[in-house]
């Protein structure tokens, strides 16, 4: 892997001193070379995006299932501090 | 409404009702988190419920130098890691999936999920590696944020995030079908870069 690859990753990120940001646009709009290479790191992230397992698979909760859960979530904290005072007072 | 940090106080003085606005404000982020790392439905709803619990005693740990959601993220990865390490993968179904890759030109025409690998070659990162990317790409959290859920320099953070990247598009370029493939989408996707960059950059 090379240097600028680290480079490129930062570019992309908005991680990089923007006072460098009109070079790298003076060199994208030159070097074809070098757009490619932006480029397929652009491509490689949004494909890591679209494999979002969640999106992918369309995983959701319904409004219903996520209000169960909650329940479900209190019930078992009330259930725990129950038997931590049933063995306090045991 | 109450704001967070009047919910999170009150969780503090043991409030119920601010701790259950807490998980409905979250709970499906941190579904999505725990989803996202286990793979299984069912496994993550315990993980969920279990770290909200953990959230709930361990409130007064949480002093404010990070987001709340920096902390809830990573009391949930804590308890997916601890749910992965108590059971097996096989027995919650976190197998890794198959990788098909090709060997050579008469596979070629064998139909390839590149979804499937490239999600393949996601779980084979190196853990930390994969959290960063997941929680950079899937979240959108900045690295601050990952560096203080991941427990690590912000440098560091970055840093895995890269990596993980760098492998990636190792792996694809080692592939031939991979490569060809990269190399076309990125052929078309060049010719309305000019656009992208106008909009984008």
């Amino acid at each position: 892997m090379k240097n600028s690859d680290w480079w490129w990753i930062d570019y992309m990120e908005n991680e990089l001193d923007p006072t460098t940001h009109p070079d790298i646009e003076f060199l994208l709009e030159k070097s074809p070379a070098d757009r490619e290479e932006f480029e397929a790191w652009r491509l490689l992230k949004s494909w890591v995006r679209e494999v979002d397992p969640v999106k992918k698979e369309t995983v959701s909760w319904e409004t219903k299932e996520l209000e169960k859960l909650r329940e479900k979530t209190l019930r078992a904290l009330a259930d725990e501090e129950t038997c931590q005072i049933g063995v306090r007072s045991f | 409404m109450r704001l967070e940090e009047q919910l999170i106080e009150g969780v503090r003085n043991g409030n119920r009702d601010d701790f259950s606005a807490l998980v409905e404000q979250y709970q499906l982020y941190a579904l999505k988190v725990a989803y996202r790392f286990l793979r299984d439905r069912e496994a993550a709803e315990d993980v969920v419920q279990e770290a909200f619990i953990k959230v709930y005693k361990k409130i007064h740990l949480f002093e404010g130098r990070s987001s709340f959601k920096s902390w809830l993220t990573q009391v949930v990865l804590n308890t997916c890691k601890n749910k992965v390490r108590k059971h097996s993968r096989e027995t919650l179904g976190l197998d890794t999936p198959k990788l098909h890759r090709a060997q050579g030109p008469e596979e070629s025409s064998i139909h390839l999920d590149i979804g499937q690998m490239l999600m393949g070659e996601i779980e084979a990162l190196p853990e930390k590696q994969r959290q960063a990317l997941m929680l950079r790409v899937y979240e959108d959290l900045s690295f601050k944020e990952i560096s203080e859920i991941m427990g690590s320099p912000y440098d560091t953070a970055k840093a895995n995030y890269r990596h993980a990247l760098m492998k990636l598009r190792e792996k694809f370029e080692s592939c031939d079908l991979l490569k060809s493939w990269m190399y076309e989408t990125n052929q078309k996707s060049n010719s309305w870069l000019g656009e992208i960059m106008e909009a984008d950059l």
